[in-house]
């Protein structure tokens, strides 16, 4: 080769452009494309030369004639674009930077001062907000023109309950006022939309549910397309007759409802906390939880009677004196009458139940009485039969769809809504693809028609004896494209891909199944609750997911992908779990709850626990190997430090979920003190610390 | 010599930080320290490209401290179990760390005439441009971990970019004369 004539400083350039063309090339044939793999190919191509070059090798200084040069170059290069071009958004997404924008705005975001966590207002609840704001001696909310003053837990850290008023807020502002100074911060406000829910056969004739959003109880008519919608108290959860008046139990609302034809309702006073009702005959047993611990409340016209349980109820069931109670975080079942019995374990929550003949049927996502983790994303849907005289399994058989919303028994023959697949089993094994999307309800109304609802699409549907579709309502009528682009995304989360596998089996009512799964690397994990989620972005307790899009992706493909295309899929399910607020709390609105937050956020503090868990969301959104805390762990495996924020429900504790209680997390399983400085506290402080996490 | 101290005073000084890193909690000291000892490699890279520009006799110690308080983090991070071999391959923010770090050692090898002899290596003053891309992957290495305070961030991603700026407008004006 010939020298060209240039300068040493040009020739030097020269030398230069032509090694990166060569790392280009080299480049080309990395397996793996990432922006790190260019860096060391240029390395390589240097140091080559360089290598050649000290040994004499003239071919080295890359000197050829500008015309060769500029030739040789561009067809050289052509390599390294062609696979820029093939492999661009794997580039960018090896190197995370496609998640990256998520990631840094969640972490802007909390780095701001002052800031309140979380940032989504559900319009229809009451919900704590925590506010920081460095050095500040008082704070005061604004929402809407509202002004509401923020309590003072410690210095520079407040918390602002919020109560829903008569009218939904429409900003989508907040003014955090720091000392009189005004601080403007996104909220998003998710308004209150009709989900019907609870769907229940009402003697007289038609069907009874709640809308717990827009607090209405829904008298449904046999005749197609008549719902009545009462207003009641806040947050109604289910509804039952008792002789010619309806009885409702409210989330919210400290007193059951008792709303008749005539006159204003009637209110009973049972406490806050509730969770579900029953009627057996004159008898209405209300499951409730809360500070005074979980339990059944029985009314009837002898009085009152108080059954303590061992774990929260969700769902309690009475006929004929017999009473049984689910509990999600137990996944089981608790029999209290006629005699009181002990956990009947099914491994996983029963999603629905109902009486048929002499045995309770519970569906259960798969059965698993040993309580153990099970195969990675493993769903087996079963109808579990059990006896509950003798108060065992008596068997389980596998269900004819996806996604069990709802069973109810009509003369020997369950009716079964299935959620996933969108399809019913009516009387006589009957099946039809159901006439709305996302069916969880279904019973058998009279004139031997039936009674379809949806809380994900706020529907209403009535079908005659064949399963013919007769008539529709939607309860929300026309809704902006905001709500629904929510009921979409609601629809994906229940909606089961082809093996089954919804993202709701795993994440009942959008929360966690309370139970160990093993999700790959053989080690089993407890289930996250996905509420509460929005601004703590990366996800996942690996940190894997920058954003929830990738969960959709993890289900088009890992999961066998959806028989249906939904458009806007992946931003729908995004939208609709990042408006959802965290898991509810019954220690968390007490009016008496602060007196026990500013020692216990005093006992935080000196346990070192805000060096992890800072406020406003009790996560600093970081990552820590996994070794740091539990030393027999094998290095690299990364924990995302979780929030605490509703931390109390969601049990089991740690990444195995090897703590059952908060306390069994320092106490049983921080030997070392790797966990926060708990042992150094005085038993009381560690009481208070304990009464502040469960009140978060 | 002076190279030696300056290598091993990078290190100390990384590991002075490391080792008086106190945040009450086994977890968020480790983090610390860790976060400690790389934000010395990385002002003392800045240092070294921003000192090149105007001295170039003080670039060398700077960024053969740089080199020795990355290798100090690097270490500290394998020693605590915050990092594995294969992690360094896998994880694109070790990946980054990881390539910054041969950079980094590449250029401390060649900073040594003795060396550059031994080995016959001509023509490596290309390798030197390099401490730029080490720069930028210390931008990636930085972004994407957890524990880096944002403003540190946009502090360094922006006094590298400004750097980078002015050595290519000095090129370019070169070129042009």
């Amino acid at each position: 080769m010939q020298a060209s004539p240039a300068q040493p400083g040009r020739r030097a350039r020269h030398a230069q452009a032509g090694a990166v063309v060569l790392a280009g090339l080299l480049w080309a044939f990395f397996p793996i494309p990432t922006f790190s793999a260019l860096i060391w190919a240029y390395l390589v191509v240097v140091l080559a030369l360089g290598l050649a070059r000290g040994r004499g090798h003239r071919w080295a200084d890359l000197a050829l004639p500008w015309p060769w040069a500029l030739g040789l170059g561009l067809v050289l290069s052509l390599p390294a674009a062609v696979y820029l071009a093939r492999t661009g958004r794997r580039l960018w997404a090896n190197d995370q930077l496609e998640g990256l924008r998520p990631v840094l705005q969640d972490r802007l975001r909390l780095t701001r001062d002052p800031q309140l966590h979380p940032p989504v207002l559900a319009a229809d609840r009451p919900q704590v907000f925590w506010i920081r704001a460095a050095g500040a001696r008082a704070v005061s909310v604004e929402l809407d023109g509202a002004g509401f003053d923020a309590s003072r837990i410690a210095d520079g850290v407040f918390r602002w309950v919020w109560r829903p008023g008569d009218s939904v807020p429409t900003s989508e502002e907040v003014v955090l006022r720091v000392d009189g100074e005004p601080s403007t911060r996104a909220l998003t406000v998710v308004p209150p939309r009709a989900r019907p829910t609870a769907l229940a056969a009402d003697p007289e004739g038609g069907a009874l549910a709640v809308s717990e959003e827009t607090d209405e109880l829904l008298l449904i008519g046999s005749v197609p397309g008549v719902v009545e919608r009462i207003t009641v108290g806040d947050g109604p959860l289910r509804a039952a007759r008792v002789g010619d008046a309806v009885v409702v139990a409210h989330r919210g609302e400290p007193a059951l409802w008792w709303v008749e034809r005539e006159g204003p309702p009637r209110r009973i006073a049972v406490g806050t906390g509730q969770r579900d009702l029953a009627v057996d005959g004159d008898t209405v047993w209300v499951a409730r939880t809360g500070t005074a611990g979980p339990g059944l409340l029985a009314l009837d016209p002898g009085g009152r009677r108080w059954w303590p349980l061992e774990a929260e109820p969700e769902r309690v069931l009475a006929r004929d004196g017999q009473v049984v109670v689910a509990s999600r975080v137990a996944r089981g079942l608790f029999r209290v009458a006629p005699e009181p019995a002990p956990r009947l374990a099914l491994g996983r929550p029963a999603t629905a139940l109902a009486w048929r003949g002499a045995e309770l049927v519970a569906a259960v996502s798969d059965l698993r009485p040993e309580d153990d983790a099970g195969p990675n994303h493993q769903v087996a849907e079963q109808l579990v039969r059990v006896d509950v005289a003798r108060w065992r399994v008596r068997g389980a058989d596998a269900t004819a769809g996806a996604g069990v919303g709802q069973l109810a028994a009509m003369q020997g023959d369950l009716l079964i809504a299935f959620t996933g697949s969108g399809t019913l089993q009516l009387a006589e094994g009957r099946r039809v693809a159901s006439p709305i999307p996302a069916p969880d309800g279904l019973v058998a109304v009279a004139g031997g028609r039936y009674v379809v609802t949806s809380a994900a699409t706020g529907q209403v549907a009535w079908l005659d004896r064949e399963g013919r579709a007769l008539a529709t309502v939607a309860l929300g009528g026309e809704e902006p494209p905001e709500i629904e682009l929510l009921r979409a995304g609601e629809r994906a989360f229940t909606e089961a891909t082809r093996s089954g596998t919804s993202c709701a089996s795993c994440h009942p009512g959008a929360d966690s199944d309370h139970a160990l799964h093993d999700i790959g690397h053989g080690v089993p994990r407890p289930t996250l609750s996905v509420r509460g989620v929005a601004g703590t972005a990366p996800f996942l307790r690996g940190a894997s997911y920058p954003d929830l899009s990738g969960l959709d992706h993890f289900a088009a493909t890992i999961l066998g992908g959806y028989d249906r295309a939904l458009p806007n899929r992946a931003a729908a399910l995004s939208a609709y779990v990042l408006s959802l607020p965290l898991a509810e709390n019954p220690r968390r609105l007490p009016a008496d709850v602060e007196d026990t937050l500013v020692p216990g956020y005093r006992a935080f503090q000196r346990a070192g626990c805000p060096a992890c868990h800072p406020p406003p969301a009790f996560t600093d959104l970081a990552q820590i190997p996994a070794q740091v805390l539990f030393p027999e762990q094998p290095p690299g495996v990364l924990l995302d430090t979780p929030s605490l924020l509703s931390v109390s429900v969601t049990a089991p504790y740690l990444f195995d979920g090897r703590a059952p209680t908060l306390a069994s997390v320092f106490e049983a399983h921080d030997p070392g003190e790797r966990h926060g400085a708990f042992h150094r506290l005085e038993p009381s402080a560690q009481a208070d610390l304990l009464r502040f996490l469960e009140a978060l | 010599m002076s190279g030696l101290f300056a290598l091993l005073a990078g290190g100390a000084a990384a590991l002075a930080l490391a080792l008086t890193a106190d945040a009450g909690s086994p977890a968020a000291t480790l983090a610390l320290a860790l976060g400690r000892t790389g934000w010395l490699a990385a002002v003392l890279l800045v240092a070294s490209l921003t000192v090149s520009l105007v001295a170039r006799r003080a670039r060398r110690p700077l960024g053969l401290a740089a080199a020795g308080a990355a290798a100090l983090h690097a270490g500290w991070s394998v020693a605590q179990g915050w990092v594995t071999p294969a992690a360094l391959i896998t994880e694109p923010q070790l990946r980054s760390g990881a390539t910054a770090l041969a950079i980094l050692l590449l250029l401390t090898l060649t900073s040594w005439p003795s060396v550059v002899a031994s080995l016959r290596l001509g023509h490596w003053r290309p390798l030197h441009r390099a401490s730029y891309a080490a720069a930028a992957l210390v931008v990636h290495h930085v972004a994407l971990s957890s524990r880096a305070p944002l403003w540190g961030l946009a502090a360094l991603a922006g006094a590298i970019a400004s750097l980078l700026a002015i050595r290519v407008v000095r090129g370019v004006r070169r070129t042009a004369r």
